[in-house]
């Protein structure tokens, strides 16, 4: 199954997880405990950030560490360029909707 | 329409906050009435071929506009924008949060703050938008956006199936 960075962050508890895990990286234990839910719920979400390849494991000693991947994180840019888009097609019809009422403002 | 009219669009993924700014080729007052004003309003707040259609608009503090997004089929998007600060020709601010049709808000919202000031016959509106999640932009895009505008409607498919999920 293809998976892809808009999925991860298409979940509130993933979404929530990258925030954490962006500050510093954490194991799954700690993150587990920083939410409501069950330990397994959260290594399902991480399996899924995993596979989005959006973050990074790492051994330290006994441990494994989540952290994130910050380049991946740049796909959201495009998304956000879409965003972009909208108020740039709003702004165009106010200039002309401007314009055609000053044109009016004038006539008077 | 083509012009060299400023236009600057920003987004801190961390704050969660976008930063608009614009220049309008028009005097103040009559960019404050665009914005501040139904009738002028919904001539330009949706992006096409979405229309905005506001039904009710009480510019005061304490006061709201409900309105909504209707996409060519008729489907309507309703949103409150409850004003919570109004300095005239200067600034306002409301609190927008997306509503059924029969104006139950759904919580929480975006904080919104509207600056406007002229130089020059220019007229400049900075726009802060404050998001408490990345999911609120995600609808603000679904909202304003899904039957898409023609240019890069292919690509655009793709990322909005994965958003929508």
């Amino acid at each position: 199954m293809r998976r892809d960075i808009f999925q991860a962050i298409a979940d509130p508890t993933r979404r929530a997880i990258i925030t954490l895990i962006a500050l510093q990286a954490m194991t799954p234990n700690a993150i587990a405990e920083q939410f409501d839910t069950t330990r397994q719920a959260v290594s399902k979400h991480l399996r899924i950030l995993t596979e989005c390849e959006l973050v990074k494991q790492e051994q330290q000693g006994r441990e494994i560490y989540y952290s994130l991947e910050i380049d991946k994180m740049k796909e959201v840019d495009k998304w956000i360029e879409q965003f972009r888009k909208i108020w740039e097609s709003r702004f165009e019809q106010l200039d002309e909707v401007l314009l055609t009422l000053k044109k009016k403002q004038n006539e008077k | 329409m083509k012009n060299d009219l400023l236009f600057d669009f920003t987004v801190d993924k961390e704050a969660k906050t976008v930063f608009i700014k614009k220049e309008f080729a028009a005097g103040l007052p009559l960019v404050w009435d665009a914005f501040t004003t139904q009738e002028i309003l919904d001539q330009w707040w949706a992006p096409k071929p979405f229309l905005s259609r506001t039904k009710i608009m009480d510019f005061k503090v304490g006061g709201r506009r409900f309105y909504a997004m209707v996409n060519p089929e008729g489907q309507e998007h309703w949103a409150i924008q409850k004003y919570t600060a109004i300095s005239p020709k200067t600034n306002y601010k409301f609190l927008n949060a997306f509503a059924d049709k029969d104006e139950n808000a759904v919580l929480p919202g975006s904080d919104w703050d509207l600056t406007f000031s002229e130089e020059n016959g220019i007229t400049i509106v900075d726009i802060v938008i404050k998001n408490d999640s990345l999911e609120r932009m995600e609808k603000m895009i679904e909202m304003g956006f899904k039957e898409g505008f023609t240019m890069t409607l292919n690509e655009l498919d793709n990322v909005l199936a994965s958003l929508k999920k």
